[in-house]
Order: C-alpha cells, then structure tokens, then sequence
C-alpha cells in the first residue's frame, strides 16, 4: 500500500488513489450504510428529487437512489472481481503451459487465443451473455469467456521471455522442478507486467458489465446493478435527472481512478515504457 | 593413480539442425580434487563443449564418445537428461554473468536454501538450512552475511554477486564445480580475488574444478593443468607450471607469447598473425596450421591424434612437438 502511494507523482494520481481506496470501502459496507431497503418499492416517494430524508432522491419506483447506489457498488465489483480472478488464473495457467510446452500445443493455444481475439469482446460477450439468458451470473460467464485470450497471449508472452534469461538457466544447472520453476521463477518476475494489466482491466471490464446490463443482457432491475439503474433511470431523465447522474457519474469516476493507478502503475512498473 | 572423476574421451559435439560438427575427437580426464583449466579462443568451442556434455544446451548433441562420471559411463540413449540428473548434487555450475544470473524476484537466501534443499533435502525454511546458508554466505567473503540473506540480488555489486552465484553452487556440495568464465564481468582486480577466492574454498573442500577461460595467464596461474582447444580441436593438456618452461603444443606456445609480463621484453611478444577459425573445423588437418610458425604440408592433411588419456599430458601436434617426456 505505501509502495502504491509513493509511485504517485501529482494530485489526480493521489486523487485516484484515495478515490479507489473509497469506492472498495464503498463495495464492502455499502450494505451496512444503506439508510434504506435498495429494493423496497414506494410509490408515494417516486421521482423526489435529492433532500435531507434521500440524500439522491428516489427512482421512478420509490426505490432511494442513494441506498441502490452502495449496494449496488459491491454488486459491480465484486463482479469485476470475480470475472478478472477467473480470467486471470485461467489465462495464466493457458499462458504458461503454452510456453512451456512449446511446439505444436503452443501453436494450437495461441492460434485459437488468436482467433478469439479477433472479435471484439464487448461484442462477443453480447452475444455469449445474450445466448445464456439476460442475468449478471450470465454476463459474468460470457465477459470471462471472452477476456481469458488477452491474459494468455500477453503470459505467454512474458513467460518465453523470462525462460530465455540466464537465471532460469542457473536453475536448470541446480537441478530446480519445473513447479518451482513456475512458481518460484516465472510467476513472480510476471508479476510486474500482469499487476499493470489488471488495474487497466478493472475499469474496462467495470465498463463492459455496466454496458451489458445497460443494454439488457445483464444484471436485470430492480438489482441495483450500476450499468441497469442507468438503464433503469434513462424514461425519467426529464423529470429524475437524478437517477441517471449518480450512478453515471460514479462508473464515470471509479472507470477513471483505475485507469490513472494502471497507468500510474505501467509508467512505473513496465520497463519498456520507462522514460527517465 | 586412482580412477579419474571425469573422463571424457572422444567427444564430439554436433548442432542438432544442421548436424554440423563443431566440437570434434576432444579426450580429458580431471581427477578427484583437480583444479582443471580449460583455454581457448572465442568460438573455439569450449562453451559449446561443457554445456553439451553436461546436458545444459538444447540445440546441440553428443555423436560420439564416451563421458564417465564417477566411474559411472553415462548412457547414450537419454543422454541429456542423464547429465542433467548429476547436476545440483554432483556437479555445480557456476554461470558466466552474475548480473543475470540471479533471479532477481528471490532473495539472496531463499536462493541458497534452495539449492540446499533440492541437493541435500534439506527443508528450505528450517533454521537449519538458514544457519547453513549463511555459514556459506560467509565462507565466500560476504560481509554481513546473516543481512545479506534477506537482501535482493540487485542489492549487490558485480563481484558480491558473483560470490553469491558461487555460494550457491557451493551450497550444494559438488564433486565437482564447473566455472564457465566466471569473471568475464568484472573488472581485473575482483577477477583476480573472486578467482583465488574460488580455488581456495574448492581446494579445502577437496573439489574437483573445471574452469573455463580465454584467459591463458588467468588459467597458467591458478589451474592445475590445463586443456587448449581451437577450433573445435584439442590441441593440449599439460601440466599449468610447464607452460613457458617447457616446449609446449604450437598453439599453447603462441598463446603464452602473445601474454605481456614481467620477465618479458617487447620483443618477446608476438602476436598470432591470422584470424581465428570458429569450431567445426573437423579431424581432418590441423585447425592451427594456417597461423602456426612450425606448420609444414602434412599438418594441412593428416589426421589429428586423439587424446587416449593414458598420461596426464597429452599433444596434438602432427609434428609431434610439445610431447610430454
């Protein structure tokens, strides 16, 4: 965490620093600081604009846009995390066999990792999401499905050149297996350049299941999903201007602090963009 | 004389793409205890050579001879991974660049339990281990050693590294240590010490040492007896303190002359006049004759002999010269 901190250089990249640290904190007591049920439909409240009882008023159902919006942090991240921990173990694990094998199995791997990447993967998981019924659990699988190439190219990537360097050869000479050699000398020196890629993911895939619930293929109202209360609030911009600001701005912002620490972090991390 | 540790005889090394020859008919034997040189050019194979016969290189092969071990003869089917199972327990390595050497995400001690742990079972977090690996962190001359177990390679200077990459190997006990020019990195006077530093700790342990070397005056130094290669070809082994004493191979005597000293004017130095020939030469002809002061027309055309270990010198000199007496 201090090391994160010192890496930043100005006042956005503390700023973004302070505003993830806030918008996790967000995710796991959102439930706990709700001031209401994010479900409980009232028609007599419906379309209040922001005041002291709803702090952001209310949506069309009476629902307290405040309350959907913490719950509906946990519900957005913690489908980011679950989508990018499974694409990242499956892709590593797909990344590093292939380059350990070699030969014919890599070929086959990165070739259909290629093919895969050929399509967008908005696009592609629009269609997985859709093909699996409109649901979060449905655009979870189908953005999984569709991220796992990137991190299995870019391992690949990482692990050949790793295992050309010298130190793996010291290994070979002090008779080390290749599990420990995995795991002891590939992983941890993939480390830097896997860590850059993740915090720049965080937002994209943030993005993509907002989108998709947005569009219709994902989390399905009244879950207080952020990407479906924008979806939800886009009837009453007219008159609920509210409904539709707050949790935009909020993927607005929680998007825009993750992408500034994956810069942060690829400016200091990554070698080959290091300019001093 | 007791059965040598390492016997290699008739050894040919080969790519594996193109089937090209380039270490050819090369025979040495390095006894228990033995600080053994090896000297030659670059290119001259010697890399090639030792990489090959230990298993280390994936691009090129054995084709002929035969290597025995602790009087063991490894096989020929699964050679390579034959060798490499002697690595780590039997025979260390010590690698040409410590810079690059080391992981660089592991610790200074971690690097040393482990190598503890994967030639002697030792558990790798037992404090044991832990006392053992500093012990040898000692022993190579790192100051504050039980400090330098939790440090990061990249926390030390290219000589410290380079007795780091030592400790390793020596952690683990070997046979017999292979230093495939272990100071090619640094400068001449951490060079000269990590060298003597070496050889020193080898030496009490009772270590057989093959260090390999452009470095004659290194070698002539430091080394029990040496071998020359040139393209591809032994040319000699002799003993190191007869090397500008005696009447050496042509080669040897050309390498020695070409060294400034002390005791040497300015015109005693003579340069090889030439190019050097990669490796691949082959048996056919001398590999030297082209450059060599003594070179008559059959050493263009006659067969190299090959070193049959029977004594501890050995000459390839079609002419004959430098024959142990």
């Amino acid at each position: 965490m201090r090391t994160l901190w010192s890496y930043a250089r100005n006042n956005i990249e503390r700023t973004a620093l302070i505003v993830a640290v806030l918008v996790i904190l967000m995710a796991i007591l959102g439930g706990f600081l709700a001031p209401f049920d994010p479900l409980k439909i009232d028609f007599r409240a419906k379309l209040q604009p922001p005041s002291a009882e709803h702090w952001l008023g209310t949506d069309g159902s009476g629902r307290d846009v405040l309350s959907r919006l913490l719950v509906g942090a946990q519900m957005t991240l913690t489908s980011t995390a679950i989508v990018l921990a499974v694409v990242v173990a499956f892709g590593v694990a797909v990344g590093v066999l292939s380059a350990f094998v070699g030969g014919a199995i890599d070929n086959l791997l990165m070739r259909l990792a290629d093919v895969w990447l050929g399509f967008p993967p908005l696009i592609l998981a629009l269609g997985f999401a859709s093909a699996l019924g409109a649901s979060l659990e449905a655009a979870i699988w189908a953005l999984i499905v569709s991220w796992w190439p990137n991190y299995a190219r870019l391992t690949r990537m990482v692990t050949v050149d790793i295992l050309s360097r010298k130190f793996i050869a010291s290994a070979d000479a002090l008779g080390v297996s290749t599990g420990a050699k995995i795991f002891r000398y590939v992983l941890p020196n993939a480390f830097d350049v896997l860590i850059v890629q993740v915090t720049l993911d965080i937002s994209a895939i943030m993005l993509a299941i907002s989108g998709l619930s947005f569009i219709g293929v994902g989390a399905q109202i009244p879950l207080p999903e952020w990407g479906a209360m924008i979806a939800d609030g886009r009837s009453y911009v007219a008159n609920g201007w509210w409904i539709v600001l707050a949790p935009g701005l909020m993927i607005f912002i929680t998007a825009f602090a993750f992408n500034i620490i994956g810069d942060m972090l690829r400016r200091e991390l990554d070698p080959t963009s290091r300019r001093r | 004389m007791a059965a040598p540790l390492l016997t290699l005889h008739n050894i040919t090394v080969a790519l594996r793409e193109t089937g090209r020859r380039m270490v050819t008919g090369v025979g040495f034997t390095v006894h228990a205890g033995e600080v053994f040189g090896l000297v030659g050019e670059s290119g001259s194979g010697k890399t090639l050579l030792t990489r090959t016969v230990f298993g280390l290189q994936d691009d090129t092969h054995l084709v002929d001879g035969t290597v025995t071990f602790n009087d063991k003869t490894l096989p020929r089917e699964g050679y390579a991974s034959a060798a490499r199972k002697l690595l780590g327990g039997q025979i260390g390595f010590v690698p040409q660049d410590p810079f690059s050497s080391l992981n660089p995400t592991m610790r200074v001690g971690t690097q040393i339990t482990e190598a503890l742990y994967l030639a002697k079972g030792m558990p790798m977090n037992a404090p044991a281990t832990r006392q053992a690996a500093i012990q040898v962190l000692a022993e190579v001359g790192i100051p504050e050693p039980e400090l330098a177990f939790r440090q990061f390679p990249d926390q030390f200077s290219g000589g410290m590294r380079q007795r780091i990459v030592f400790a390793i190997a020596l952690a683990q006990d070997p046979k017999l240590l292979i230093a495939d020019e272990p100071t090619t990195a640094l400068d001449a006077i951490t060079q000269r010490r990590v060298i003597e530093l070496m050889l020193d700790r080898c030496r009490n342990r009772g270590m057989a040492v093959i260090l390999i070397s452009h470095n004659l005056e290194l070698l002539r130094q430091s080394v029990d007896r040496l071998a020359v290669l040139y393209g591809g070809q032994l040319h000699n082994v002799a003993p190191a303190s007869s090397i500008g004493h005696e009447t050496s191979h042509p080669y040897t005597e050309a390498l020695f002359d070409c060294i400034p000293g002390k005791d040497k004017t300015l015109a005693d130095i003579r340069a090889i006049r030439g190019e050097p020939v990669g490796a691949g030469f082959g048996l056919k002809g001398c590999a030297f004759a082209a450059r060599c002061r003594y070179a008559e027309e059959r050493c263009r055309t006659a067969d190299l002999p090959l070193n049959d270990n029977s004594s501890t010198g050995f000459t390839a000199c079609v002419l004959g010269r430098g024959a142990p007496a």
